[in-house]
């Protein structure tokens, strides 16, 4: 990497983790989500949480990539990660409780 | 986007694309060939070289000749004739073992029985590495994710995409030479990438994926979710009973679905009172997956039906993924079409590479120890594919048994040995392209002299052994043109460097 590109993006590992793990957690979150509450028959929500995890994925990399520090890309993707996780765990229980 | 944004977006495609871009080669090179596993069967095995014949035959009558012969076991799977196969091939696996029938299907003649395809080789190199399940198929999904990553960021930071659609500037360095080439290839490639991408990273994560998604509807159990989707698997009742024609039940799934081209049937329990006979294929002239009817063997009654033309939106997109990636959907002009995008696509990997080496091989302060070691392992690799494959068309023409596949992994091994040890990638280039033109014009000859089939005979009778030749003629053609007109660039004598031993070591 040039000197110059360093200057932009110094130490990118926190930035590179939260786009590559912090973009896999927040893709399979979305997923599930879609998975849960989607009003559609079973299989449609299914097929649609698989179609967009790649293209979740890929934003959440491009997103995290793009900031500042690492700590702010985690949070940029920790954030709607944490919420689509919560929303998915309360749909699966409620889910459940109705079964 | 701004300055900071896009140096960030050119970074990462340059380090994604160094990370995976030998690992993408690989992959779509091999995607490319393994396209045509139907295709290259009538070439890899001259004795089931034969005309097709559409008229109709009986599945029932040609089933018993099987059995007749020894197919015995009560589960088979049956692929149906078609032109570039134009046979039945009839398979079952029990106990580990494997069997294969193939029968002309007007006349009940036992074929030969072939050696391994080509097709599924590369095919296999292509979907999982030749690594064991799952950590190949991951790799490749994860590949497919990242090069997603690599077409958005190059489509961010590709500014002139549009005013750059032709090669319009004198190229007077490799390097600009070389950056041309990847984005015109890269631009005009763009929709067909995102569809292989995106296509083959779902594929490919598939089995990652299915437990996450079929978390809510079937608490994560992905084969309660397939079994719901495929139809229940046959339960053996072990009381005898007589099967259904074959021949009935086509008809049916015929006349319930004359678009359906039905391309496999699959007998489960035959002969069992629980016996399921389930007759597989897409609808003609549409972008769908394989649609299905299972039905009892015994009394003929529709267990389950699968059907991608309806259900939601996500459902039809997703019975689209598999027939997209691999080009099935629109006959074989699509599928050549696929081959050259293919082929493109694997150059844009090449191109990728061969650009962040130049920039640095070439400096003025020299090349590091490191970059020269990944110049050498790129060249072998990259440089080893075709010449490996080349070698496995070749040798396939002359030795049977696993020769051929041994002759392709030591070509691969010794051209990357050589590449590391042995001449700078600068110097190898030209050599290891004589020896693909020498290959691929060899190969139609050694064909034509093994069986007979001659381009020009082929030509006339057997449409799918004369592309095959004709390919690889057409190849050796193309490499023989590039090494006389020496069509690119040299690196300027100021910039050029040779590899010395003392900095690489």
């Amino acid at each position: 990497m040039s000197s110059q590109a360093k200057a932009v993006t110094p130490k990118p590992w926190g930035r590179i983790s939260a786009g590559t793990l912090g973009g896999l957690l927040l893709a399979l979150a979305v997923g599930v989500s879609c998975s849960v509450f989607w009003p559609s028959d079973p299989f449609d929500r299914m097929f649609m949480g698989a179609l967009l995890f790649p293209g979740v994925w890929v934003t959440a990399m491009c997103t995290a990539f793009t900031a500042h520090t690492g700590k702010q890309a985690w949070l940029w993707v920790g954030v709607p990660t944490l919420l689509f996780t919560a929303l998915a765990t309360t749909g699966l229980f409620l889910f459940k409780q109705a079964v | 986007m701004n300055q900071r944004n896009r140096k960030i977006m050119l970074e990462t495609h340059a380090w994604a694309g160094l990370i995976l871009g030998v690992l993408l080669f690989v992959i779509c090179f091999s995607g490319s060939v393994a396209m045509f596993v139907g295709e290259l069967g009538a070439w890899t095995n001259p004795h089931l070289r034969r005309a097709y014949n559409p008229a109709p035959f009986s599945l029932e009558a040609r089933y018993q000749d099987a059995r007749a012969a020894g197919l015995t076991q009560p589960n088979v799977f049956i692929a149906m004739p078609s032109p570039a196969q134009p046979y039945l091939s009839l398979a079952t696996f029990h106990n580990g073992e494997h069997q294969d029938i193939h029968i002309d299907p007007h006349t009940g003649e036992l074929l030969p029985t072939h050696h391994a395809e080509i097709s599924e080789f590369l095919g296999h190199l292509h979907t999982d590495l030749h690594l064991p399940y799952p950590l190949g198929r991951y790799s490749i999904g994860l590949s497919g994710i990242f090069l997603l990553l690599l077409l958005v960021t190059g489509f961010l930071i590709h500014r002139k995409r549009w005013s750059e659609l032709w090669l319009t500037r004198p190229t007077k360095t490799r390097r600009m030479w070389l950056t041309d080439i990847h984005k015109v290839l890269g631009t005009w490639g763009l929709p067909f990438t995102l569809v292989i991408a995106f296509t083959g990273a779902i594929l490919g994560l598939l089995g990652f994926l299915g437990p996450f998604m079929a978390l809510a509807t079937y608490n994560g159990d992905v084969d309660a979710a397939t079994q719901a989707f495929s139809g229940p698997p046959a339960q053996r009742t072990e009381q005898p009973a007589p099967m259904m024609s074959l021949d009935t039940l086509r008809e049916r799934v015929l006349s319930d679905d004359p678009s359906m081209d039905i391309q496999y049937v699959s007998l489960r329990e035959y002969g069992d009172g629980g016996a399921q006979i389930e007759f597989n294929g897409p609808a003609r002239e549409t972008l769908t997956y394989q649609n299905a009817f299972v039905f009892s063997g015994a009394d003929g009654a529709l267990l389950h039906r699968v059907n991608w033309n309806q259900g939601g939106v996500w459902h039809q997109l997703f019975g689209m993924v598999t027939p997209l990636h691999f080009g099935s959907f629109g006959g074989p002009l699509l599928k050549w079409l696929y081959f050259l995008l293919g082929l493109s696509l694997t150059a844009l990997c090449a191109t990728g590479t061969m650009i962040w080496l130049e920039k640095r091989l070439h400096q003025k302060h020299g090349a590091a120890p490191s970059t020269n070691r990944y110049a050498r392992f790129a060249m072998g690799v990259c440089g080893g594919l075709p010449t490996a494959t080349a070698v496995l068309f070749l040798t396939h023409a002359l030795l049977a048994g696993d020769a051929p596949y041994v002759a392709f992994w030591l070509t691969w091994l010794g051209v990357v040995l050589l590449a590391w040890f042995g001449p700078t990638p600068a110097q190898l280039t030209l050599p290891l392209t004589a020896a693909n033109a020498a290959t691929a014009w060899l190969i139609p000859l050694v064909n034509g002299l093994a069986t007979g089939d001659f381009l020009w005979r082929s030509y006339r009778e057997l449409p799918y052994v004369f592309a095959v030749d004709a390919v690889f003629f057409l190849i050796g053609l193309t490499l023989w043109v590039v090494l006389q007109r020496r069509l690119w660039p040299s690196t300027r004598p100021a910039q050029a460097r040779v590899l010395t031993p003392s900095r690489e070591s």
